[in-house]
């Protein structure tokens, strides 16, 4: 029969654990303390020292206080930053104390022994460490935030941004520590399963996400990119502040684990290897997978045996074995139990092996695979670096829309004479892939590969329903090749196409209420920005148009050119190209740019960050189309905006016309 | 009253307490003897409810002891080696037990600070081996428990204090019923202090008896002969459970009165005979020796 205490007595007991901690732990408490106290004295002593320097008028010795807002916010960035990583420092130290009572004999009689729960008592020691490592370091954020508000600077939203970001950082720090602690028996043990899972779970996911992007060519993904998955057991990330639902259920299920478990954990355990064996079998498999993988990829980018995939094998056991054995030893103090803990290691070498041969010889032909026009509903390509949609959205996302531009077979042939060279080009290059793990390692997004206008989504949707989506950059070294045959004159001609210029262009697509500014020039090139250049731009003009007046402008103009662009049916986008093409003749036409600023950003769902399809960056901000004789409502609206003349020149006493001045000029 | 039945703990491949059953009554002090290993350290860290049973149960009163915050309150335990924080004072520790135990007595804190000779606000680990224990048993008794489990409680006490703590043991017994068990190899001294011993082997108990019935149990019996009978055996027919000769005189130890293996023994017409009780430390080593556990199996 178990008597239960009540909640109440269960908290004052709780209570009680938190003070013994408190007292505990009040050396390094203090030494936190003054350090800090220190550190924000020295900080704001040169803060004001400069600042009081700099804000001081020469001649009048008059105090501009607005300058002296600057020292303040300095001083407060800078003992914010400084407090957050002395707050890391000893969080460290808090933590490996208070759990140390699982991992020393004499302790666990101690604490065994009293008139407490385990649960109860685990429980009380957590909240201490979230307590110790929190409390203070927000103390000390108030006395800067009371500094620099007494100064005439209140938080900055940037201050406050830090401390959700220790708050995050912290409670999943410790609460994973927590975990690991009633697993190992031994503190070293505890903190070097913490360290070593920090650091290798990050670089094994870098590993899987080098490997799948260098063998899958072609695949619009980026791997972990952007999800939570990069860093899903590093909880030191957590300090960066993102992905804090995430973080917030990890340290849940940290917590639910380690509460579980306590009970059941055996005290004997203490100053024993361990008492559960799921960090050591994880931190053994994490290292020597990287290690495994490190040799791999170098001996198969080698080619050591005359055949990659041997000399990855090779590689990958020369490796892993010695990597294993000695994170064995370090972490058993022997070889104890090592025979058994060998088939978790041979069942880890055999799934990489298998992954490893199926990418390898890529048995389902990812790469080589072009649909067959017989099978083909609908195809579409989209020229990343000249599409709206570029920014706003994932090139998963751009090529689902694309998959549906073309149903007439000689676009979708184009589409696959594109393709076909790609994938030709790739299987002549003659290329082994393991030399491209690192590179696809470390390739974060693909912000220049969009700016180099060189990236192609390509889109099939099949008559059975299934839609097959490729992405090829020619930042990708096959590109480079002299003897690379990619054919692109059928992309050409669809990216020429009024189809795709409807479909993609910012012209037509830009929400109104996106477009900053729009520019009506003799010029078909983008002078927005340029020193040198006169003309239109519509747009607010201080004193004399308001933002809501150029807005309402700007809409009208749009709205007209996109209905002329309607009605001219097809013939704008020949002209363009016509003028485009041959700028010589251009003088005396009239071309409309427009800037644009994205709005409605997708950010990517909850499924697209956890696979994480490639996030487009945001580049291009700038479109133009032209104005042809024909577009009667554009003119109209720009003569009745004051932008031409009753005779359709660019009026140069319009509110909106500016003359840059020319710095050869005198 | 504590019942422990069928209890079993195994560390790996080390069987330390094998199907244990024993009842210790309210109000008695039970003496845990027994070989290195035996699992005595082991049986009273499962009767604090620091180690969980593999199997079998322990109750105090009717309840499981383990994790039961409850039942823990009543009960103290002090290890062979108590563990104190580097700036651990007997009144900084005593801050922790007060809010803890709901028995705590602050009157019988002052008391056992003034009885036991040492400081309360000197850091105990600069304390020796001794003062440490009286720091540890100042805090137990302070938490007034019903129940005390001490492991080698006498380690590194002086005399004087070994007295003092055995007095206020009796005491505490005696008017408040408190239940003791202690473990310990300090046989002369749980002689004083214990009223029943259980004698465990291999984490297995090989006896527990009334310590006063066990003394009369066993006999240490010197006789000399003039000339020694030539018989194969001459205390056939006689309960003797070790022997030893030296010339014509032998020195036997026998289980059972003088009333029982006295007239046997005149029959035999010895020269010279005496008869007297057994400590408990010749007792252990007789018990001990008859489970295989002597210095001559050791040799």
């Amino acid at each position: 029969m178990t008597q239960t205490l009540s909640f109440r007595d269960r908290l004052r007991k709780g209570f009680t654990v938190f003070k013994w901690d408190l007292r505990n732990c009040s050396g390094a408490l203090l030494i936190f303390a003054i350090l800090a106290t220190v550190f924000s004295a020295i900080v704001l002593t040169l803060s004001l020292t400069f600042g009081i320097a700099n804000a001081t008028e020469e001649y009048t010795q008059a105090l501009d206080f607005e300058k002296l807002k600057d020292a303040v916010m300095a001083f407060q960035l800078i003992t914010t930053y400084g407090i957050f990583y002395l707050n890391a420092v000893f969080t460290i130290i808090y933590t490996i104390r208070i759990y140390s009572y699982l991992h020393n004999k004499r302790k666990a009689d101690m604490y065994g022994a009293l008139p407490i729960g385990r649960r109860t008592f685990f429980i009380a020691k957590t909240v201490s460490a979230y307590l110790l490592s929190v409390v203070p370091t927000l103390f000390f954020f108030g006395i800067i935030a009371v500094i620099s508000l007494c100064l005439g600077q209140p938080l900055l939203l940037e201050t406050a941004g830090v401390f959700v970001q220790l708050l995050i950082g912290a409670i999943a720090s410790i609460s994973f520590y927590a975990l690991l602690s009633i697993c190992c028996g031994t503190t070293v043990n505890a903190v070097l399963a913490f360290v070593a899972v920090n650091f290798a779970y990050p670089i094994a996911a870098l590993f899987i996400k080098g490997t799948i992007r260098a063998f899958f060519y072609g695949m619009p993904t980026n791997l972990y990119n952007n999800s939570f998955i990069m860093k899903a057991l590093n909880p030191l990330a957590a300090y960066e502040g993102s992905n804090i639902l995430y973080w917030l259920i990890f340290t849940a299920s940290c917590l639910a684990l380690a509460v579980w478990l306590v009970k059941k954990r055996p005290a004997e355990c203490a100053q024993n290897s361990f008492a559960y064996y799921l960090p050591a079998y994880l931190v053994k498999l994490l290292v020597s997978f990287i290690i495994g993988m490190f040799l791999g990829t170098v001996f198969g980018g080698l080619d050591v045996f005359g055949f990659p995939l041997i000399g990855f094998i090779f590689g990958f056991t020369l490796g892993s074995v010695p990597a294993y054995l000695i994170a064995h030893i370090i972490f058993y103090r022997g070889l104890n139990r090592f025979p058994r803990t060998l088939i978790a290691f041979g069942a880890m070498s055999a799934a990489v092996f298998a992954a490893i041969a199926f990418c390898f010889f890529d048995f389902v032909g990812y790469t080589a695979f072009v649909p067959v026009l017989q099978d083909v509903k609908s195809a579409g390509v989209v020229e990343l670096g000249d599409c709206y949609y570029t920014g706003k959205t994932s090139v998963w996302n751009i090529a689902q829309m694309a998959a549906d531009d073309y149903t007439d077979a000689e676009n979708i042939k184009r589409v696959q004479d594109y393709h076909r060279s790609v994938v030709a080009n790739y299987r002549t290059g003659d290329d082994n892939r393991f030399t491209r793990v690192w590179e696809n390692m470390f390739l974060s997004g693909i912000t220049s590969e969009l700016f180099s206008d060189d990236s192609y989504a390509v889109a099939y949707k099949l008559n059975n329903g299934h839609t097959v989506i490729r992405y090829y950059s020619e930042r990708d070294s096959l590109f480079d090749s002299y003897s690379s045959s990619v054919d692109y004159s059928g992309v050409d001609e669809i990216v020429a196409s009024d189809t795709y210029y409807r479909n993609y262009s910012a012209l037509l697509n830009a929400q109104t209420d996106e477009i900053t500014s729009i520019a009506v020039s003799n010029k078909s090139y983008n002078d927005f920005g340029s020193s040198y250049s006169e003309g239109i731009h519509i747009e607010e003009v201080e004193g004399k148009v308001s933002e809501a007046q150029a807005a309402s402008d700007r809409r009208k103009v749009m709205e007209a050119y996109r209905r002329d662009y309607d009605r001219l049916d097809g013939r704008m986008s020949g002209y363009l190209e016509e003028k485009t093409t041959n700028p010589s003749s251009a003088d005396n036409d009239l071309y409309l740019h427009i800037r644009y600023t994205l709005t409605d950003v997708d950010t990517g769902s909850f499924l697209m960050n956890l696979f994480g399809s490639i996030i487009t960056q945001y580049d291009k901000d700038t479109d133009m189309g032209v104005i042809s004789p024909d577009c009667t409502e554009t003119i109209q609206a720009l003569q009745d905006v004051g932008v031409l003349d009753k005779d359709g020149k660019i009026d140069q006493n319009s509110v909106y016309y500016f003359k840059a001045k020319n710095i050869y000029e005198k | 009253m504590i019942e422990i039945n069928n209890l079993t703990k195994r560390f790996e491949k080390v069987m330390a307490v094998d199907r244990l059953s024993l009842r210790v009554p309210d109000g008695s002090v039970l003496g845990l003897v027994g070989s290195n290993g035996s699992g005595k350290s082991t049986l009273l860290r499962m009767l604090a409810g620091v180690f969980r049973a593999d199997s079998g149960s322990i109750t105090v009163n009717g309840r499981e002891l383990f994790d039961d915050a409850a039942a823990k309150g009543e009960c103290f335990f002090i290890p062979d080696f108590p563990f104190f924080y580097n700036n651990s004072t007997i009144e900084n520790t005593a801050v922790l037990y007060r809010e803890l135990y709901p028995n705590w007595s602050d009157d019988a804190y002052v008391r056992y600070c003034s009885v036991f000779p040492i400081g309360t606000k000197d850091k105990i680990i600069n304390m020796s081996k001794g003062m440490q224990r009286q720091a540890a048993l100042i805090l137990a008794l302070s938490t007034r428990p019903q129940y005390l489990f001490l492991d080698e409680i006498f380690d590194g006490l002086d005399p004087v204090v070994r007295h003092l703590l055995k007095r206020i043991l009796i005491e505490h017994v005696a008017e408040h019923r408190m239940t003791v068990i202690i473990a310990s190899h300090n046989l002369r001294e749980l002689e004083d202090l214990c009223d029943r011993i259980c004698l465990m082997h291999r984490g297995r108990v090989l006896m527990e008896r009334d310590l006063d019935s066990l003394r009369m149990e066993f006999r240490k019996v010197q006789v000399a002969f003039r000339e020694v009978p030539n018989m194969p055996n001459i205390f056939a027919g006689i309960p003797v459970v070790s022997a030893w000769r030296n010339g014509n005189v032998f020195n036997v130890t026998i289980r059972g009165t003088e009333e029982e293996f006295m007239p046997r023994l005149n029959a035999l017409n010895p020269a010279y005979i005496s008869a007297m009780p057994l400590t408990l430390e010749e007792i252990f080593i007789s018990e001990m020796g008859a489970a295989g556990y002597d210095t001559n199996t050791i040799l």
